[in-house]
């Protein structure tokens, strides 16, 4: 049965929609689960302890007396951004202090020269000994064997350091890594109050113990303070990677509707052919229940099918997927486990029950009597239609639902794709209308094509809908495409800052102002920095559990930089209140102020390193986050920060000519961290490269299930058009006549229906680009003219294809039909 | 010298199925004259309906010839074929074939959009159908869909689809086949007013003897071979 099936073309369709949908669906699947496992793998050898407790000041040495009490194993670890140079060459590099003992968990590997293979080791670097990574030793042009002076410190470089279990970090880091003794770090003189310092206790022990000491530190942690263990050791995923799964998450799920609405359409023409034989069946006898049983069957048969098939082409797709984006993680992705398959399994399921199962309750549950008389090619009403509607709606719901976390993102997608159906129906009803009262039925096969639109209503109106939210949602995703991978590229400017330059002190600021003029460095501005904790508003004390959002509890328990400036930053807008001196009172960033409810006029406490601070909120700001400046959430007139303990930031663009820029600068400041973000641009340029392919590659699946509803729209009206166009025959219409009918039909329809979903996509892709991605958001007509001009060619080209042998149906068919 | 609308000369069909080649017309020769009436009858299955395809160019023959309208249609493709029935040869089929998604106004104007342009600008196309529809008394009905009309509703509509353009010649195929015999009266009873009003040529199948006998001519097919009543 199911090989007999699969020979009409809107079965195939059918199972054409499954199989997409499915693809999708596990396609994403595998790759999500693999980067996962891969992050959790990563997180474990990056872990190098059972748990930490970190910290961005020195921890008190009674954690580690309660740790030893319960008979955990401990160590401990510094490690913050630093210049090493050797000779004339300098480099950035993670700076890492470590006890004896250290890792608890994982292992260190070394060689002993550039290039050969790591081994593992159980030794640590002594005292007066560094040992560094490959890439490190490359750039600063110096071999193990040679001196590296870290600040006022030289140290031999014994082995290069292949690879470090606790390495820590982000999953983008850049300064390669240089291990040195925790006893050494004191001579370098490198740990100033604010040289970003990481400072972890590592622990070791039985999982009771563990537990134990867990439970005596949650009470006992200060704001700055964090337990870390496995499950939320996950390192955080960057913005890119999180919009990037974003957008795959989001398109999946258009590609289930797409692929929703070519089921409920390839359903449709199937019915309009199984009426007949459902009525032939019933008037021999067949019960409603066997009926049911018997397509149930068929259905299962194909949802079978489907699902293998589905699955089998996600499996391999997610390959390509790991084969562009794998090489983020740094780590080899684990193989994909059998999770998705039951995704993709649930995925087709209630596609079919949603947008099948009605229309196939439709059919069986009418009298057969009625169906006899009934014109065969009779299309449903809108009452028929909306109980199929309302379970299509039910099914989108449901599987929007279960893919949880995304609750705005599916309650958007959903009200724009209903909101689309019913405009499109609506409008497209109208202009069809419309167009009856201008268009004239006369000779030619190209007026006879536009006058069809008119004539046939109901016809043109479902073409035009289930087109119109094709390209709708083809224009929306690739709109939201282009203004993400735009907007990944826009944050990273050719003329930006490449060279931040921290940790500079009050009493460097007139050498260093001397260095930079010297060389031809003017546009740059020094914003000084002092860590402070939020801890009242208007004189009431406040904490993080005056707030139920994880954001603004992780806000109000941290430690940020406050800074000061007469005038407002370049990269910052006001948006309320006043700025500068004469208000006398503070500025805050707009997202900050929002989180945490406070508004023009509150005054609000805060805590610089035992110092107390209370200023009215005078002014909002918008901050322009990713401009390459400093910039800043909270920001004083500049004399509320004077006795205070502070630094300096700056940044500055070197001109890719200078290339002593570096070494100069730490010469003459060895204790300023001159952070070259060129590399970084480089890497996070590489990254967004690869993460628009990835984006491109998901967006192709809904392309094919977009093509796929067109191509099942056309055929639901394939069998009317074959006895139509054997009738215009009869009466005297040419082949060419009848083909210049349908293309000029088809391309007509096209692009009114692209101008439709078009113009609603721009409309739901602001939306989305605003509320969804946090994305800035032009209007452009491009996408509209796409929908306009691509809808026209892919629908003539769909239309032509698709009833090119409509068009050669003989004549005779009529006689025939009449004698059958 | 007769005029004649059709001429068939040993006309013959084959289709080829599984297993050989199966013979459903033999040898037939047929001459209508311009305004004649001619009845084909015979059995279910014997032919009739392919014999009228091929005498309306809607098939092509595997032996013979058949001249309609004085063109040879073995000389002609699918299309000349069909420009040459446009706005000349009219059709009533057994289940009337009107388009479902058209009202019974535009089901008649269908044949007069095909005319080159000028013959038949849409208002003066408009003017001519409904008064065809008036002569087959559905004045009232213009703008009722298919659905809405009674199958000898339709039929009317189809004969009125037939004679708008005042065809030279009219092929009818079981044109009662599916009314009962009141209606089927009524509907024949127009057919012949309006083929003499107009001086059409027609050429009827059917199975009804009654009907047949109301034709200047019959002839029977039989087992494809066809001969003179």
């Amino acid at each position: 049965m199911l090989r007999r099936d699969l020979r009409r073309v809107e079965i195939r369709l059918l199972l054409l929609a499954l199989v997409v949908a499915v693809m999708a669906v596990t396609t994403v699947g595998f790759f999500s689960a693999r980067i996962e496992g891969a992050m959790r793998l990563q997180a474990t050898a990056l872990f190098g302890a059972d748990l930490v407790v970190r910290s961005t000041r020195p921890l008190p040495a009674r954690y580690r007396q309660a740790a030893r009490a319960v008979g955990l194993r401990v160590v401990s670890t510094v490690s913050f951004p630093s210049m090493a140079r050797a000779g004339d060459s300098a480099q950035l590099v993670r700076l890492k202090a470590v006890e004896p003992g250290y890792p608890l968990r994982g292992r260190l590997e070394t060689s002993a020269r550039l290039g050969q293979p790591g081994a593992p080791t159980s030794a640590l670097p002594a005292a007066g000994e560094a040992w560094v990574e490959a890439r490190g030793l490359q750039r600063l042009g110096i071999a193990p064997g040679d001196r590296l002076q870290l600040g006022h410190q030289r140290f031999r470089v014994t082995r290069v350091l292949t690879f470090e279990a606790a390495a820590g970090g982000s999953l983008f880091q850049m300064a390669p890594r240089v291990l040195i003794a925790r006893d050494s770090l004191e001579a370098t003189g490198l740990l100033r109050p604010a040289s970003r310092a990481s400072f972890e206790l590592l622990l070791a022990g039985a999982e009771r113990a563990l537990a134990v000491y867990r439970k005596q530190m949650a009470r006992r942690l200060r704001p700055w303070e964090r337990l870390q263990g496995i499950e939320g050791g996950r390192p955080e995923i960057t913005s890119a990677l999180e919009r990037a799964t974003r957008f795959m998450r989001l398109a999946t799920l258009l590609t289930i509707v797409l692929a929703g609405a070519a089921i409920a359409l390839a359903v449709h023409a199937f019915n309009r052919r199984e009426r007949r034989a459902v009525a032939v069946r019933r008037a021999l006898g067949a019960t409603r229940g066997w009926l049911w049983r018997f397509y149930l069957r068929r259905l299962a048969a194909l949802l079978s099918v489907g699902v293998a098939l589905g699955a089998l082409a996600g499996y391999l797709a997610q390959f390509a997927l790991a084969g562009l984006l794998g090489d983020w993680i740094g780590v080899p992705l684990p193989p994909a486990g059998p999770g998705p398959l039951w995704s993709g399994f649930v995925t087709a399921l209630l596609s079919l029950a949603g947008f099948a199962a009605p229309p196939l309750h439709r059919l069986i549950g009418t009298p057969p009597l009625r169906i006899l008389r009934e014109p065969i090619d009779a299309a449903p009403g809108a009452v028929q239609i909306l109980p199929a509607a309302l379970a299509m709606v039910a099914a989108i719901g449901a599987f929007l639902w279960w893919q949880a976390g995304e609750a705005r993102l599916a309650g958007l997608l959903l009200g724009a794709v209903i909101l689309a159906g019913v405009v499109l129906w609506g409008l497209a009803w109208g202009l069809s209308s419309a167009l009856r009262g201008v268009l004239p039925g006369r000779a030619g096969g190209w007026r006879m094509g536009l006058a069809n639109i008119a004539r046939y209503r109901r016809r043109s109106a479902l073409l035009m809908a289930a087109f119109g939210l094709a390209i709708f949602t083809l224009v929306l995703l690739g709109g939201v495409r282009d203004d993400l991978i735009g907007a990944w590229r826009a944050s990273v400017p050719a003329d930006a800052p490449n060279h931040f330059l921290i940790g500079i002190q009050p009493g460097e600021l007139d050498a260093l102002r001397a260095f930079l003029d010297q060389r031809g460095l003017r546009s740059y501005h020094l914003y000084p920095m002092a860590r402070a904790r939020l801890i009242a508003r208007n004189g009431r004390p406040i904490g993080p559990d005056d707030y139920p959002g994880e954001r603004a509890k992780r806000l109000v328990s941290r430690e940020f930089f406050l800074s000061a400036a007469t005038r407002l930053p370049a990269a910052n807008e006001l948006l309320a209140g006043v700025w500068g001196t004469r208000a006398g009172g503070l500025s805050l960033e707009q997202g900050l102020a929002e989180t945490l409810g406070l508004t023009l006029g509150d005054r609000l406490g805060f805590d610089l390193a035992g110092r107390r601070l209370s200023l009215p909120v005078t002014s909002l700001r918008k901050v322009h986050w990713d401009s390459m400046q400093p910039n800043f959430f909270v920001m004083l007139p500049p004399e509320a920060l004077r006795g205070l303990d502070k630094t300096y930031i700056t940044s500055v663009h070197v001109a890719a000519g200078d290339g002593g820029f570096t070494a100069a600068l730490t010469r003459n400041f060895p204790g300023i961290t001159d952070l070259d973000v060129r590399a970084l641009l480089a890497q996070v340029r590489r990254i967004i490269e690869q993460a628009s392919a990835a984006v491109e590659f998901v967006f192709a699946f809904s392309l094919l299930a977009g093509v796929v509803v067109l191509l099942a729209a056309v055929q639901t009206q394939r069998s009317e058009r074959r006895r139509e166009s054997a009738l215009w025959k009869t009466l005297g219409a040419t082949r060419r006549m009848l083909r210049a009918a349908v293309a000029s039909e088809f391309l007509v329809l096209g692009a009114i229906a692209g101008a439709l979903g078009g113009g609603l996509a721009l409309l739901s892709g602001w939306l989305l680009a605003t509320r969804v991605f946090d994305l800035a958001y032009l209007p452009s007509p491009w996408p509209w003219l796409a929908g306009v001009v691509g809808g026209a060619a892919l629908l003539g080209a769909i239309g032509w294809w698709m009833l090119r042998g409509v068009v050669a149906v003989a004549p005779m068919r009529l006689l025939r039909a009449a004698q059958g | 010298m007769t005029d004649y609308r059709i001429r068939a000369r040993e006309l013959g069909k084959q289709v080829a199925i599984r297993g050989g080649g199966l013979e459903l017309l033999r040898g037939v020769d047929l001459a209508v004259a311009a305004g004649e009436a001619v009845a084909i009858v015979g059995a279910s299955g014997s032919g009739k309906s392919t014999l009228l395809g091929l005498l309306a160019g809607l098939d092509h023959a595997s032996h013979g010839s058949v001249e309609l309208l004085g063109e040879r249609l073995e000389a002609l493709d699918e299309d000349r074929r069909a420009r040459l029935r446009a706005g000349r040869v009219g059709f009533v089929f057994q289940s009337f074939q009107l388009l479902d998604g058209l009202s019974a106004l535009e089901n008649v104007m269908a044949p007069l959009a095909l005319l080159p342009r000028g013959d038949a600008r849409a208002a003066e196309a408009r003017a001519r159908s409904t008064r065809a529809l008036r002569a087959v008394g559905l004045g009232e009905r213009l703008a009722h869909f298919p659905s809405q009309l009674s199958g000898g509703e339709q039929q009317r509509v189809a004969l009125a689809r037939a004679f708008v353009i005042r065809p030279m010649v009219l092929f009818a195929d079981e044109p009662t086949g599916n009314l009962d015999r009141n209606t089927g009266e009524q509907v024949i009873g127009r057919l012949f007013q309006l083929q003499r009003e107009q001086g059409a040529t027609l050429v009827l199948v059917t199975h009804d003897e009654r009907l047949a006998r109301r034709c200047d001519a019959r002839y029977r097919l039989d087992e494809g071979v066809l001969s003179r009543c």
